[in-house]
């Protein structure tokens, strides 16, 4: 039980900063983002608004814990699907913070420019697909919240009022995906306690399989994409560079307590696409690595 | 539950979940949950999450929120890392863990571009994760320097019985990515240590034969039992 609380606490308590970081820019997008400029600045068009959407994460610095939230609140204010989902999946890897965190890992080399590479172009790809429909509820569950302390811009509010209502609003959201990320680390602690990693092992070889073998690790631990090039160094010497690359891409999109998340805000359909996408097209992607790159 | 009477609540979890981190942070045993590089995010997020439990308390519903309701069920799920973190007393991973994620004591890397120890430092000062680096970079220099490490005691069947590995968990980012290290000891006592149990080995480095291949490894002149350290872990 103690090794239960140690790895459900140090998880949960590692994610608390990064979901507050993202409630916190959710609230300031629903008080301070004025929803008419925002629907005529932003391009319709699917795929364009999707590689807006691969680059936002550089203003938004969040992490999967935070993306999730900010979305939801995005896509209320009329952001095209297309940039809400690409934005989801790209915003955990291409951020300033995780850039950072990846070179002083890795260097500029195969790693650090196949992680953000591979990111981009899958969430492009994923995003430009799921978001092909510009009805914002093709992907939102109709119970999706978006009534959830609901703020009109309201220009006869004070500065003082208005931060504190970007507070408020932050609070309802923390509780409301909070219980996600409860829930998340208590199964990333019941899997780490239970399922050996020897299992893991017996299929480290093979193209394919390795890649499988780490993007299921990455899922598995959960582990916040700002850190998460430290863990995959450990990976580095003796897995194939396309498998080190699997965790860091996949993970990032998808791992346990982001699928729950997904699931309170996301069509079913829609979850099982951000699930499954992102998956086939890094294990093809870092795949192809494993085969053709020989190193240097 | 009415919109008031969640605001009270909301704001009253809010706090108790700072004040809880505050005091994890204040009595050092933050350190048993993450790397010690995080904790300033720590402290930001306490700071914060007592900000907001402030103005949600303080927050009036508007006259049209007078008879909203809202479900208690958020609340309670934030309560767990609550009650858990207080209820069940902060310690370190024991070594069943080694059982599901294994033991490495080959060379690795948990960390680049760290520099190895500076050779100003005396190596009876390095910890068990410095000699696994040192073995790494420059395994043939390491023979005959002198040792003091302090870790749990690990074995498994590919040893001899004169020889068991001396662990730490090392985290680089939170107790979910724990690794075990260690490095092997030789040592004619060895049989006589209970696996898990904390020890002091003094001694010099030297070649082992690890189920028939050469390892670098430890030749011990005393092992002392000791108390398991306030900080068990090592960070990279």
């Amino acid at each position: 039980m103690t090794n239960f609380a140690a790895i459900f606490l140090g998880i949960f308590i590692e994610a608390v900063p990064f979901l507050l970081l993202g409630t916190l820019a959710s609230g300031l997008v629903e008080v301070y983002l004025d929803q008419e400029k925002l629907v005529r600045w932003l391009p319709r068009q699917p795929l364009l608004a999707a590689v807006i959407g691969v680059g936002l994460g550089l203003v938004f610095p969040v992490c999967e814990c935070g993306t999730v939230p900010l979305v939801r609140r995005l896509l209320s204010k009329g952001v095209p699907p297309a940039l809400g989902m690409a934005f989801l999946l790209a915003a955990p890897v291409i951020n300033p913070v995780v850039i950072l965190s990846t070179l002083t890992a890795f260097g500029p080399g195969v790693v650090f420019w196949g992680r953000l590479g591979l990111t981009a172009v899958i969430a492009l790809l994923v995003g430009g697909v799921l978001g092909a429909d510009p009805d914002v509820h093709m992907v939102l569950r109709a119970d999706a919240g978006l009534t959830l302390h609901c703020v009109q811009a309201d220009g006869q509010l004070l500065p003082g009022q208005r931060f504190r209502q970007v507070l408020l609003v932050a609070a309802d959201e923390f509780f409301e995906m909070g219980r996600y990320l409860v829930i998340g680390a208590a199964l990333a602690a019941l899997m780490q306690l239970f399922l050996p990693q020897s299992w893991f092992l017996a299929v480290q070889s093979g193209p394919v399989l390795s890649s499988l073998f780490l993007a299921a690790l990455a899922v598995l631990l959960s582990i916040c994409s700002t850190v998460d090039s430290f863990v995959a160094l450990g990976f580095a010497g003796w897995m194939p560079v396309g498998a080190v690359l699997a965790f860091l891409v996949y993970g990032p999109m998808v791992d346990i307590k982001s699928v729950l998340m997904f699931g309170r805000v996301f069509r079913k359909r829609v979850v099982v696409y951000l699930v499954v996408l992102p998956l086939v097209l890094t294990l093809l992607l870092t795949g192809l690595i494993n085969v053709f790159w020989k190193g240097g | 539950m009415s919109l008031r009477g969640y605001r009270l609540f909301q704001g009253l979890l809010m706090a108790l979940l700072g004040l809880f981190l505050l005091s994890r942070l204040r009595d050092g045993r933050i350190l048993l949950y993450l790397n010690q590089r995080f904790v300033w995010l720590v402290l930001l997020a306490a700071l914060v999450l007592l900000g907001m439990a402030q103005v949600v308390l303080q927050a009036r519903p508007g006259l049209r929120e007078e008879t909203e309701r809202r479900s208690p069920m958020g609340l309670v799920w934030l309560a767990l890392p609550l009650a858990i973190g207080v209820l069940i007393p902060a310690r370190s991973l024991t070594q069943e863990i080694v059982a599901v994620r294994g033991m490495q004591t080959q060379p690795i890397v948990l960390r680049a571009n760290v520099p190895a120890r500076p050779v100003t430092i005396p190596t009876t000062q390095w910890s068990i994760l410095d000699w696994i680096q040192a073995f790494r970079d420059a395994p043939d220099d390491q023979v005959g320097k002198a040792v003091d490490v302090t870790g749990f005691v690990f074995r498994d069947s590919s040893l001899r019985a004169d020889q068991m590995i001396v662990g730490r968990f090392a985290i680089t980012c939170c107790v979910a990515d724990a690794s075990a290290v260690g490095v092997v000891v030789h040592s004619e006592q060895a049989a006589s240590f209970a696996q898990g149990e904390w020890v002091r080995v003094q001694g010099r480095v030297s070649w082992q034969d690890v189920n028939g291949e050469a390892q670098l490894g430890f030749e011990a002149e005393t092992i002392e039992r000791m108390d398991a350290p306030e900080q068990p872990y090592l960070f990279p």
